[in-house]
């Protein structure tokens, strides 16, 4: 059964269609990127998935059963984090992780809370009201409460966009573990891609308010195929110019002596091999592989669909 | 309606209420300055002669606490998760509106007994006067004029949504709009002609009107506490529709999740 299934999601507001009309499903255990540029819709779906906007059209189902009619019984098993989110600042951590286990009816709410205090090193600031903490620990506090009600499902808008890297990446640890023990699932939304190519299992990108497109992070960069070969050589230009020419290769000479060449990964060992037959004396390969960011930032231009098309 | 979650909600009243210093002053430092001033007002007409002026205006103002606390802390319940921008983490769980509105609405009957017994004793310390011989029907008063700070309660927080925090001075204010013509500090029989009718709109003019009637010695008016409490049931119904309303209007038209941006 899925843990979330959308069909048809739609919200318009004055003049402009913010979603439109999307479809996706998350299985137990499955960790999903939503990414998209600013403006294609992913706050206003994930808004619609936590009950804050009511949907125009289309339907939401958490654990097979629809949102709006058992609001109560879905938000229990699941939660939110977002760096941008906050808890009641004239509280102290302990208070309002100690308010959000009430509210999620949590059991030993003592235990849970130390046991989350000490998870996210946070036990030397527990008495600190939380508008005086800085921005990495505030949200080592909201990520805590995200983690207060041992959640099913988890719904994570750029959890770790104000942490150092270091505690960023304890927290994708958390999460991969949380998955790997509890088959908890995540639908996750990042600038970082490459923080989504590490975690997801699959991302959809939004542009628009439309999914544009869905595959495994590995998929979509096997769609872009060609990658980057960086050659820096000592010999005629002329010859590697004709040569890369006559292969149809897109290229470009950020020196004079270096030839950047977009290429299938698989011609690269022929075109060197070749070079070198024109006495052409390589001095340094690179090889730049495509990445999800070459995806998105193909989105971002508005690029995509014209290539796939 | 889960009595865990309200609990808790009334657990973060006292959590909140316990860090924030604006609220003790608006809720114990103004009425206390208020009912201080009222008293020596009282005392400087009685040594005119005229006692019954003079006991209106003390009364008014000890009473006038359970509208206003109880408006005011519905409000400002929103109000203070909006600035803290903790507003949508509270209704991401399985919390409703009504259940946080219900303990909104305890806490401000609590807090708004307190500002009650307090207003009474320095009343009784510096004017002597007292509101014993109301009985039982004290706590009739007291629950109509807090229906009534409800129903400001639901007014107030229609219009946040509708309008955002731009409109939220009125969370302060808008109350205060009923203080000239509620016959709350005097009768309404002594209004202006011209303005005499909206104090038979208002509960208020009706209660005070028995509640004097009391406290000269007749019994209790159950006419004038009948029609104050239609009144107030009319108020509260109208309002919370309208309450109701905004809240699913801000949710299809996105405002909700966005009053705390």
């Amino acid at each position: 059964m899925d843990v979330l299934s959308v069909s048809g999601l739609t919200k318009h507001y004055d003049g402009y269609t913010a979603v439109d009309h999307i479809s996706f499903s998350i299985k137990r255990g499955e960790i999903v990127g939503l990414l998209g540029p600013n403006g294609a819709g992913k706050t206003t779906t994930i808004q619609m998935l936590l009950g804050l906007t009511l949907p125009d059209d289309g339907e939401i189902l958490y654990f097979g059963k629809n949102f709006l009619e058992n609001r109560e019984q879905s938000l229990s098993r699941m939660n939110f984090a977002s760096s941008y989110s906050a808890v009641q600042g004239r509280m102290t951590v302990y208070q309002n992780l100690r308010i959000y286990a009430g509210l999620y009816g949590v059991k030993e709410t003592e235990k849970v809370i130390r046991q989350l205090l000490e998870l996210m090193d946070i036990v030397s600031i527990k008495d600190q009201v939380f508008w005086k903490l800085s921005s990495g620990q505030k949200t080592r506090v909201i990520l805590a409460k995200a983690f207060i009600n041992n959640p099913e499902l988890l719904l994570m808008d750029e959890p770790t966009a104000s942490l150092d890297p270091e505690i960023a990446e304890k927290v994708i640890e958390i999460l991969l573990e949380l998955r790997r023990s509890q088959g908890v699932s995540i639908l996750y939304t990042s600038h970082d891609m490459e923080e989504v190519e590490a975690l997801c299992d699959r991302v959809i990108f939004l542009d628009h308010g439309k999914i544009l497109a869905e595959d495994t992070p590995l998929g979509f960069t096997k769609r872009i195929g060609d990658c980057t070969l960086i050659v820096t050589f000592d010999g005629e230009q002329k010859t590697v110019v004709s040569h890369v020419k006559s292969k149809k290769y897109a290229y470009k000479f950020p020196r004079d002596e270096v030839i950047e060449v977009s290429l299938p990964e698989n011609d690269i060992p022929a075109l060197l091999f070749d070079l070198g037959k024109k006495k052409i004396w390589i001095t340094n390969i690179d090889v730049k592989k495509p990445r999800l960011e070459d995806v998105f930032l193909q989105i971002a231009k508005g690029q995509y669909e014209h290539r796939e098309n | 309606m889960n009595i865990g979650r309200i609990n808790t909600v009334l657990l973060h009243s006292w959590y909140h209420f316990t860090h924030s210093m604006e609220t003790w002053v608006d809720l114990f430092w103004n009425s206390t300055v208020q009912i201080v001033l009222f008293s020596f007002l009282a005392t400087a007409v009685s040594h005119g002669g005229d006692t019954s002026s003079a006991r209106y205006m003390v009364v008014g103002m000890i009473f006038w606490n359970m509208i206003w606390v109880n408006q005011y802390a519905m409000a400002l319940g929103i109000l203070w998760e909006t600035w803290s921008r903790s507003f949508s983490s509270l209704f991401i769980t399985p919390l409703s509106m009504n259940e946080f509105l219900l303990a909104q609405m305890i806490s401000g009957c609590i807090k708004s007994f307190v500002a009650l017994s307090m207003s009474m004793i320095i009343a009784s310390a510096i004017h002597g006067i007292s509101l014993l011989p109301l009985g039982i029907w004290f706590f009739v008063y007291c629950f109509e004029l807090m229906l009534l700070g409800w129903a400001f309660g639901f007014l107030v927080l229609s219009l946040i949504l509708r309008f955002g925090t731009d409109v939220q001075s009125l969370s302060w204010a808008i109350v205060f709009a009923i203080q000239p013509v509620g016959g709350i500090f005097f009768p309404s029989q002594y209004l202006p002609e011209s303005v005499r009718w909206i104090s038979t709109l208002l509960p208020t003019s009706y209660l005070f009107e028995s509640l004097h009637g009391q406290l000269a010695g007749k019994s209790a008016d159950l006419s004038m506490i009948g029609m104050a409490t239609a009144l107030n049931i009319l108020y509260i119904l109208a309002s919370y529709l309208l309450f109701q309303h905004q809240y699913k209007m801000s949710r299809i038209t996105g405002r909700f999740a966005r009053m705390e941006s």
